[in-house]
């Protein structure tokens, strides 16, 4: 098949050029390597290697963003987002923590920091509150799947820093000296984050049952 | 009674500490932790629904799309010479220039100021006189840049062809000694920038 073709009118000449594909094909075994190797790999300008981490980690990337604003569209714009901060900041990647670990960092700071284009329905609870039901009357458990979108949302109305310990803990199983290397703060203060988060959560989740 | 700080109670739901005493004698705290059970478990019930399948690749698509966009991060010393080169010839200008307004005879007969001179050879190469041996950064600046021809920088992209280092380097003496005269009016004499 010829590259390009002519063909001539009348006053005018017009060249159809076919543009051969220039995308490089990704080194063979990059696939193979770990997440450490992956980001020299990117480094020193290995062609797919960034594709290869986006590859291992945007799924568990694109939950973070979604338990954090509860709907895809947002999550999705985040997730795209996270990377390519990842990606401008892979030179800072020192190997302290683990790669995942500082996606998570630069998620939690992505959504913390980004106003969602869709916000929730309800209004943010004041983070500064919290239920205290020891006074109180028990409460009937709670029916598991038929609250899960219920939940969802609730937990897209926490607090900021409530919601990140939350989901951090929660969905992605972090230990709480790990959410607090990737939030910045201590232990204890994660510890009491995730605790009014819970009970927060639990405070939203029954006003909606009424 | 004092009961158990949130801290506590978040730790024994979790397993990380076990039941404390306390909870055989407070049922508020009992009452909480059982609470605080429930929510936990709940709350990790609820999954994130599952995009498309065609999510996934166009998610990778649109990032590779977003990072071709992007500077490739490298190391090493070629990307710092891709900086330096063109930091190093304006500064070579700048300092043509400076040096242009404080060393420039108002004596319209001289055909060159001592700091710069043309070469009578022909390739476009600009050379630069040593007039500050004690001033140890110009030398620098001034061999690196003289060892760079400017049609060479040019066609590499390093310099725009309209930069005012090409300018500077094409001026008359005429056109130089105007040039210093403007300079000298809008700087201190005798200082460098």
């Amino acid at each position: 098949m010829p590259g390009r073709t002519s063909g001539k009118g009348q006053g005018w000449t017009l060249t159809v050029v076919r543009q051969e594909n220039t995308e490089v094909a990704p080194d063979p075994g990059i696939g193979e390597l770990n997440d450490q190797e992956l980001v020299a790999a990117c480094l020193a300008g290995r062609a797919g290697a960034f594709d290869v981490i986006v590859e291992r980690h945007r799924r568990s990337v694109y939950q973070l963003c979604y338990r954090f604003v509860g709907n895809h569209e947002d999550a999705s714009d985040l997730s795209q987002d996270v990377f390519l901060r990842a990606y401008r900041g892979l030179r800072n990647f020192r190997g302290q923590s683990s790669l995942g670990t500082w996606l998570y960092r630069i998620g939690v700071n992505v959504c913390l920091n980004r106003v969602s284009i869709k916000r929730p329905a309800n209004e943010p609870i004041d983070e500064h509150r919290h239920v205290d039901t020891r006074n109180e009357s028990p409460v009937d458990g709670v029916l598991r799947t038929e609250r899960a979108a219920r939940v969802r949302a609730a937990v897209a109305q926490l607090p900021r820093k409530q919601r990140a310990a939350l989901v951090l803990r929660i969905y992605h199983e972090l230990s709480h000296q790990e959410i607090a290397d990737i939030v910045g703060s201590s232990v204890g203060a994660v510890k009491a984050n995730v605790f009014h988060a819970l009970q927060n959560l639990k405070k939203l989740i029954d006003e909606d049952l009424v | 009674m004092s009961h158990l700080s949130p801290e506590e109670l978040l730790d024994i739901a979790e397993g990380a500490r076990p039941a404390s005493p306390h909870l055989a004698a407070c049922e508020p705290c009992r009452r909480q932790l059982h609470e605080l059970r429930a929510v936990m478990t709940s709350a990790a019930e609820v999954d994130v629904p599952e995009p498309s399948p065609l999510f996934w690749d166009h998610l990778s698509a649109r990032v590779r799309e977003a990072v071709a966009a992007e500077d490739l991060p490298t190391d090493g010393w070629f990307s710092s010479w891709r900086v330096l080169v063109p930091i190093a010839a304006l500064a070579a200008v700048v300092l043509i220039a400076v040096l242009a307004a404080t060393h420039a005879q108002p004596a319209p007969s001289q055909t060159s100021t001592p700091s710069v001179a043309r070469s009578a050879a022909a390739d476009d190469r600009v050379l630069l006189a040593d007039t500050a041996s004690d001033n140890a950064p110009f030398a620098f600046v001034a061999d690196l840049a003289s060892q760079m021809q400017m049609d060479a920088a040019e066609s590499a992209g390093l310099v725009p062809g309209d930069a005012a280092d090409h300018a500077v380097s094409h001026l008359s003496d005429d056109e130089l000694r105007t040039l210093a005269e403007l300079i000298k009016a809008e700087m201190p004499a005798g200082r460098a920038s």
